[in-house]
């Protein structure tokens, strides 16, 4: 019964369920039906006939009164014949009146009699009047009376319950009809959703019920999930398609067997495999791994990582043996994949190829350790040989070493008329040329090391070298130099050499070498170039430029410490009319709290590329000042180098920090040395009209120690003349310095530019000044520098 | 001897038949319907009931469809007692019934009435209208108030209804113009029937219906029955009978019986001899 019911559709077990309630419901209706009418139909019929009893009694009282007995009789044949009763009659004193009906035809069907079973009934009513009885009369009503009725009902019953029925039926062939097809096409629905042919938008029809609206909702919404998430997967695993086979390196996946599930395509061209045919083979033959230097295999990380079942391992460098026998070098590492569960899926596999990275790698050890253009070594692998020597010397302090600092001359002027390019030729022809120079060493010996150092500066370490061999060998490389031509466009060049020559000595570092040599390459340089000095400890002019090199380490400390100040000396109208003005001066305190002079420090600065960071340090400084000293409203010249107006950043400083610091622009006097000038012409230019426009005035410096100072002179447009002091200092005893001051002062009368002569050291030298129409006037004579007082420290 | 047989049989043959009280039956005791046969019986039947079981003498309702055929009853002599006052007629007078009691009350009267609604406000509006009567055996209900008329030179439509309550009928549904009544009937039949009315004329009063005897009912038994009906009114079961018996009829108020004698109604028998309206045998 069980599997019978189960293989119904819905719409025969809705019409079974339904047919078994209608049924059921007639069979009960019928049953219930029929005792009721058995029961009301004896109520009625016992009704109709003590109703027509009665009704005959009333009809017959008159006649009765009226002692008229024909027509007492008369009337109850006329009852009779109108069917109420069957029989009926009167009795009155002995006499009997009978009245009958005529045969009467049932309009109900026997058998319906026979079910309902009324049998027929007696009534009895008396005739009084006035508390007088004129008769009595009994009657008897037949039960088809009631029967007919009865029967007429249920045809009307039937009748409604068929239509009921026809209506239900209807109601109920629609309802299935709508909720079957909902259902029915939900169910394609997920028939299609099963076979992955999803469909999406179940189309209901009209009026179906909310549950199936709401079922087909669901059902869109799980497939516009699955379609999402679908379309997520199939993008993700396009992503990882793309990154797998985008990435350079291989990747093997394997299961938990090891045996090789998906290669991409840098693994099939690392191994020589085809990603089919290494299907299911073991990992250990599709990606053997041997040892770098034994070349035997090694224990395959991935097995090991499914052995051990370590989430990752990195075994670093391995040879990959491929099909054709190729070993490739690689870096491995092999990962395990779980599920969701934690459950062992697999491992992976990323083999790494290394040739290129190996090769890189030795490029770059190459590069690093050597000039790019030349092929020399460069300074780092100079400066390592030296520290190298230098130890060597401490264990072995009889053996002599020299490094030459080999700075060429006239380089720049290849550089200038013929170009970089020409100016890097230049440089490896030089170098190949002093190779070529170079001794052939001892058969036991150390070969000596040509490096360059940057730019047009080289360096030469000579192994067991004594002095006098090691500036030999400096001549011989300054001759060859020398002697040889270079040709550029029709053009030819013969350059120098200046060469500097300092022995290693146990227990100093390769700073203190360097600095050496080149103090002694600048000093060899001012000597007149083309020849090579050695670095004596008691030489001055190297001493000083050992001062220089000082500085270059003490300036960080010193910025660290504070140890640099700010000083000020007063310049002063010469005639008395104008504005007195000072100009800022910069000076170290040293460890002892003395001040010292910076003419070295600034020197150093310079040559070592770390003016313009003093250059800001003070012009921010000077700016604090002012800003706090409100009450001073004196104008100031600030010292600049070239190195600094070639910044073309610091335009934009000195602009930030007036508007910063709240300064009058008119107030500020930038100066500007003829060195400084020529360093860049073009950025000083640039400079210039920069801090004119911003209203910043304009000072050249050192006037007249130049050359070429009328040529500037020309095309810069500065405000202002400063007259080098070596014209001014001897201008009282010496008539040129006179002439050439009278001659200064005259143009800047010419050209409206004010003059400013320096180093006024007595009232002598004034009174020329004056005489000779000098503008302002600086000197110890007329003003000691002074250090500006801050409010607060550090300000 | 054969003389005296013969004269016997011819007595036999010529001798009115014996009345059925004469024969042991219950005496009949006709009434003069002027209500439904139904109504009627309704009423007289407890009556009678109570008196015959006081007066030892068994009376029985005998009632005819009309007034006029109960008339005609008691004129055939088939009622022993009759409830009526048609019996004063010059012609029936000579029959010999007695009065032996009347319905108290303060008499009828017989009555011109139009509805309370009709234009109609004097007897000589009446002239050529239609005019409702109960029968021509009626005392108020024809010849009092059409004597009325005639005496006024009125001439009318005469319509006979076949009751009073018919006439009245008449007169409701507008079938007539007016209609000749016995006041205490219209009166009833007004307040049981909710119809207002308006009287036009009126006649002096007479006696109401008088209980009168055939001339053969036994003197005890006349007697006894006049005795119950006067003591009817004072006998507390006569009483609830009259009062069950006015409540059927909706009548105001019980009416028992009062002593009454044929002098009572010598108005009626002057009436007849005065009368203009025809009595064709009455």
């Amino acid at each position: 019964m069980k599997r019978l019911i189960a293989h119904l559709s819905l719409r025969t077990r809705l019409i079974a369920a339904l047919l078994g309630v209608l049924v059921a419901a007639m069979v009960l209706g019928g049953i219930y039906s029929l005792k009721a009418a058995r029961q009301v139909g004896s109520q009625a019929l016992a009704q109709i006939a003590q109703r027509e009893a009665q009704v005959l009694a009333l009809t017959l009282t008159e006649a009765l009164v009226l002692g008229d007995y024909t027509a007492a009789g008369e009337l109850m044949r006329r009852a009779a014949a109108q069917g109420g009763f069957a029989w009926a009659r009167l009795a009155e004193n002995g006499q009997t009146l009978v009245a009958e009906a005529p045969p009467a035809s049932p309009k109900r069907p026997a058998w319906f009699a026979a079910l309902v079973g009324l049998e027929t009934v007696v009534a009895r009513q008396s005739i009084e009047v006035g508390e007088r009885r004129y008769g009595r009369i009994e009657l008897t009503v037949a039960p088809h009376v009631v029967e007919d009725r009865l029967w007429a009902l249920l045809g009307r019953i039937a009748t409604s319950a068929l239509a009921a029925s026809l209506l239900l039926a209807v109601l109920m062939y629609w309802i299935m009809r709508v909720n079957l097809l909902g259902l029915q096409r939900i169910a394609a629905a997920g028939n299609a959703l099963a076979q992955g042919k999803p469909e999406s938008g179940i189309r209901l029809p009209p009026h179906a019920p909310p549950e199936l609206a709401a079922a087909a909702q669901a059902l869109d919404a799980a497939y516009a999930r699955i379609q999402a998430q679908i379309e997520q997967l199939a993008t993700e695993k396009e992503r990882w398609q793309v990154t797998l086979e985008a990435i350079a390196d291989a990747v093997i996946v394997t299961d938990a067997d090891g045996r090789v599930r998906f290669m991409n395509p840098a693994a099939e061209r690392l191994t020589d495999w085809d990603a089919a045919q290494a299907r299911d083979q073991p990992i250990e033959v599709v990606a053997p791994l041997i040892d770098e230097t034994h070349r035997q295999p090694i224990p395959h990380p991935l097995l090991q990582v499914l052995r051990e079942e370590v989430q990752d391992k990195t075994l670093g460098q391995a040879l990959l043996r491929t099909t054709s026998g190729a070993e490739i070098a690689v870096s491995d590492s092999a990962a395990l994949i779980r599920a969701d569960d934690g459950g062992l899926c697999g491992a992976v596999l990323v083999l790494h190829d290394e040739t290129e990275r190996r090769a890189l790698l030795a490029e770059l050890r190459r590069l690093a350790f050597h000039d790019p253009l030349t092929g020399l070594p460069n300074r780092r692998a100079l400066e390592g040989r030296i520290e190298r020597a230098l130890r060597q010397l401490k264990a072995q302090p009889h053996r002599r070493h020299a490094f030459c600092y080999i700075d060429l001359d006239q380089f720049k002027l290849v550089n200038d008329t013929c170009g970089h390019a020409a100016g890097d030729e230049l440089l490896v022809e030089i170098g190949q040329l002093m190779q070529a120079r170079l001794p052939d060493p001892a058969s036991d010996g150390e070969p000596p090391v040509l490096g360059r150092l940057g730019g047009d500066e080289f360096g030469l370490l000579l192994f067991d070298t004594e002095v006098e061999a090691a500036l030999q060998m400096a001549t011989a490389i300054i001759e060859a130099i020398r002697a040889h031509t270079y040709r550029h466009g029709g053009r030819s060049f013969n350059l120098g050499a200046s060469v500097g020559v300092a022995m290693l000595q146990a227990g100093e570092d390769t700073g203190h070498i360097l600095a050496r040599a080149d103090a002694a390459c600048y000093f060899a340089k001012r000597r007149g170039r083309n020849r090579a000095e050695l670095w004596r400890q008691e030489h001055a002019a190297i001493q000083a430029q050992g001062e220089e090199m000082e500085w270059i380490g003490r300036l960080e400390r010193y910025f660290a410490e504070g140890r640099f100040e700010l000083w000020r000396q007063r310049i002063l109208p010469v005639n008395g009319s104008g504005e007195a003005y000072y100009e800022v001066l910069l000076r170290p305190r040293n460890e002892q709290g003395e001040v010292s002079s910076p003419s070295s420090l600034l020197t150093a600065a310079e040559r070592y590329g770390l003016a313009p960071s003093l250059d800001r340090w003070v012009l921010r400084r000077l700016f604090a000042y002012l800003r706090d000293h409100p009450e001073d409203t004196a104008h100031y010249a600030v010292n600049l180098s070239g190195q600094t107006i070639s910044d073309p950043l610091f335009i934009d400083v000195v602009k930030e920090s007036l508007k910063t610091f709240g300064i009058p622009p008119q107030r500020i006097l930038f100066e500007l040395t003829e060195t400084a000038v020529v360093h860049d012409i073009d950025a000083a230019r640039h400079f210039i009209a920069a801090m004119r426009e911003l209203g910043c005035a304009f000072c050249l410096d050192d006037f007249g120690s130049g050359l070429s100072s009328f040529a500037y002179l020309k095309g810069l447009e500065a405000s202002t003349l400063e007259i080098d002091g070596a014209f001014v200092r001897n201008l009282d005893s010496e008539p040129l310095d006179y002439v050439i001051v009278n001659a200064i002062a005259q143009i800047g009368r010419d050209l409206g530019i004010k003059t400013v002569a320096e180093f006024v050291e007595n009232a002598a030298i004034l009174e020329k000044l004056r005489e000779i129409g000098v503008d302002y006037a600086q000197g110890y004579h007329l003003h000691q520098p002074e250090p500006f007082v801050f409010q607060r420290a550090g300000g | 001897m054969i003389r005296r047989l013969a004269l016997f049989l011819l007595a036999l043959c010529v001798a009115p038949p014996l009345l059925a009280w004469q024969t042991g039956g219950p005496y009949p005791f006709g009434v003069l319907n002027h209500r439904s046969v139904t109504l009627t019986a309704e009423y007289w039947n407890p009556i009678l009931a109570w008196v015959s079981a006081r007066s030892g003498v068994p009376l029985t309702l005998k009632i005819a469809r009309t007034a006029n055929e109960t008339t005609d009853m008691a004129v055939r002599g088939e009622l022993a007692f009759v409830y009526t006052n048609h019996l004063f007629t010059p012609q029936r007078d000579r029959l010999g019934f007695t009065v032996i009691a009347r319905q108290e009350g303060e008499g009828i009267r017989g009555q011109v009435v139009v509805p309370a609604a009709s234009p109609i406000t004097r007897l000589e509006d009446l002239a050529g209208q239609a005019v409702a009567f109960a029968n021509p055996y009626g005392f108020t209900g024809y010849f009092v108030p059409y004597d009325a008329l005639l005496k006024a030179g009125i001439e009318v439509q005469p319509v006979l209804a076949g009751s009073q309550e018919a006439a009245m009928g008449l007169l409701r549904h507008g079938k007539v113009a007016a209609a000749g009544v016995n006041h205490q009937v219209i009166a009833d039949y007004s307040r049981r029937e909710g119809f207002a009315y308006r009287v036009l004329w009126e006649s002096q009063p007479y006696y109401d219906l008088a209980v009168m005897a055939h001339p053969t009912v036994p003197a005890a038994a006349r007697a006894a029955v006049r005795a119950a009906l006067l003591a009817m009114k004072t006998d507390p079961q006569g009483q609830r009978v009259l009062a069950e018996a006015a409540a059927r009829l909706k009548l105001p108020v019980p009416r028992g019986f009062v002593a009454a004698s044929d002098r009572d109604y010598d108005a009626y028998r002057r009436f007849f001899q005065q009368t203009r309206v025809p009595l064709e045998g009455q």
